[in-house]
């Protein structure tokens, strides 16, 4: 299991301070993330190791800015690897990201 | 003969980075920034924003929901993809002004997006690198040739009309008439511009002939890539393709597979960054 690490003070500020901004940011990034974990799919499937790493590297940018420790770690595990072309412990990180944004979906 | 450090003092009299853009690349660079930073500075510039609104929007970036403000594209695109659309918004402006000779400003531009593209694909897909830097050193790699033609505009149709006529690389023809050559004077304007070093570096060795650098250093990845764009007929001057260096051409043979798919990729990713490249209409 891993933590999300959330640091909301971070992303609040991060929106200037504004409660509606923050909210319309985490819509967004529900919303992102949930089609580049699609794309992640995908790319395992068809073994396409720069897609893998691509849509990666978009959701742990992401995460980044809105304070999602948990989800920046394990998103840049999976394209550190993407990147290296090793598709192996993709699907294991897979698992802790979809639980990870599982948990995202319930965060205000 | 002017030296490269006049050519680009006297560029620098007539044409500026404009300062969004120079504060931006520095916010880039900076891990601590964070994306109001980024909405303070450029919305000072609202033509700014609507055209980064309209990029950001593009299938380039094959976002799922519409992004109507600056902050919400940080979040989505990366603080150096903002970086990189600035710098393309700043840039377009220098690229204008008709055929002369040999010389097509808008030819060049055509080229430098297309080395962009082509620089950003082997990063990923053969180096697998990380790709803004790259991107951005190809948007800039040739600014030189800009500097070079409006400073020292005669001199530089001369080293085209001798490159076209077979006298030598085109570094070589413009060392020549010019006195210096456009890596070394884009190299001298870029760092004015608070870019990485590697980009610098990469503007600097881009036509470098000998194996003085890494295949996967940024200077190697802009000169395949250029080798590319101009096989595909892209290249802002007519002449002869400039072969590749040694270290480089046997890269380029036991990596054939790889290169393969990029060529036959490179068309797609041409029509999805279209609007990036996209004249002013």
């Amino acid at each position: 299991m891993v933590d999300l690490g959330w640091d909301r003070s971070f992303a609040l500020e991060q929106s200037g301070d504004d409660e509606e901004i923050l909210e319309e940011l985490l819509d967004l990034f529900r919303d992102s993330s949930a089609s580049d974990l699609a794309k992640i799919k995908n790319g395992v499937a068809d073994r396409d190791s720069v897609a893998v790493a691509d849509a990666a590297h978009s959701i742990k940018g992401a995460a980044a800015s809105l304070g999602i420790e948990g989800i920046r770690r394990v998103a840049t595990d999976m394209e550190k690897n993407g990147r290296e072309g090793d598709l192996e412990k993709i699907p294991d990180l897979l698992v802790k990201l979809e639980a990870l944004l599982v948990e995202v979906a319930g965060i205000k | 003969m002017p030296t490269a450090k006049e050519i680009v003092g006297k560029f620098s009299e007539l044409k500026t980075l404009p300062h969004v853009a120079i504060k931006v690349g520095k916010l880039a660079n900076n891990e601590n920034s964070t994306m109001s930073d980024f909405e303070e500075i450029i919305k000072l510039d609202p033509v700014l924003v609507t055209r980064l609104l309209r990029l950001v929007n593009s299938p380039y970036f094959g976002l799922v929901q519409k992004i109507e403000s600056i902050s919400k594209a940080v979040v989505f695109t990366g603080m150096k993809q903002l970086r990189n659309l600035v710098a393309i918004e700043s840039l377009r402006g220098m690229f204008k002004g008709g055929v002369e000779g040999e010389f097509s400003p808008q030819k060049l531009w055509l080229h430098s997006a297309t080395v962009a593209i082509l620089a950003e694909m082997i990063a990923k897909r053969i180096f697998g690198q990380e790709a803004e830097d790259v991107f951005l050193a190809g948007i800039i790699h040739d600014i030189g040739l800009i500097v070079e033609f409006q400073i020292v505009g005669d001199q530089l149709r001369e080293a085209c009309l001798e490159f076209k006529n077979g006298k030598g690389t085109i570094i070589e023809c413009e060392q020549r008439c010019i006195g210096t050559d456009h890596s070394e004077v884009g190299y001298l304007l870029a760092k004015g511009w608070n870019l990485p070093d590697e980009v610098l570096k990469g503007i600097k060795t881009h036509h470098y002939t000998e194996k003085k650098k890494a295949v996967s250093s940024m200077g190697s990845i802009l000169q395949l890539a250029e080798f590319m764009a101009a096989k595909m007929n892209y290249w802002p001057v007519p002449g002869p393709i400039e072969p590749l260096p040694a270290d480089l051409a046997r890269h380029v043979k036991n990596m054939m597979a790889n290169y393969k798919i990029i060529i036959r990729d490179v068309p797609q990713e041409m029509e999805k960054a279209k609007e990036l490249y996209a004249a002013d209409e």
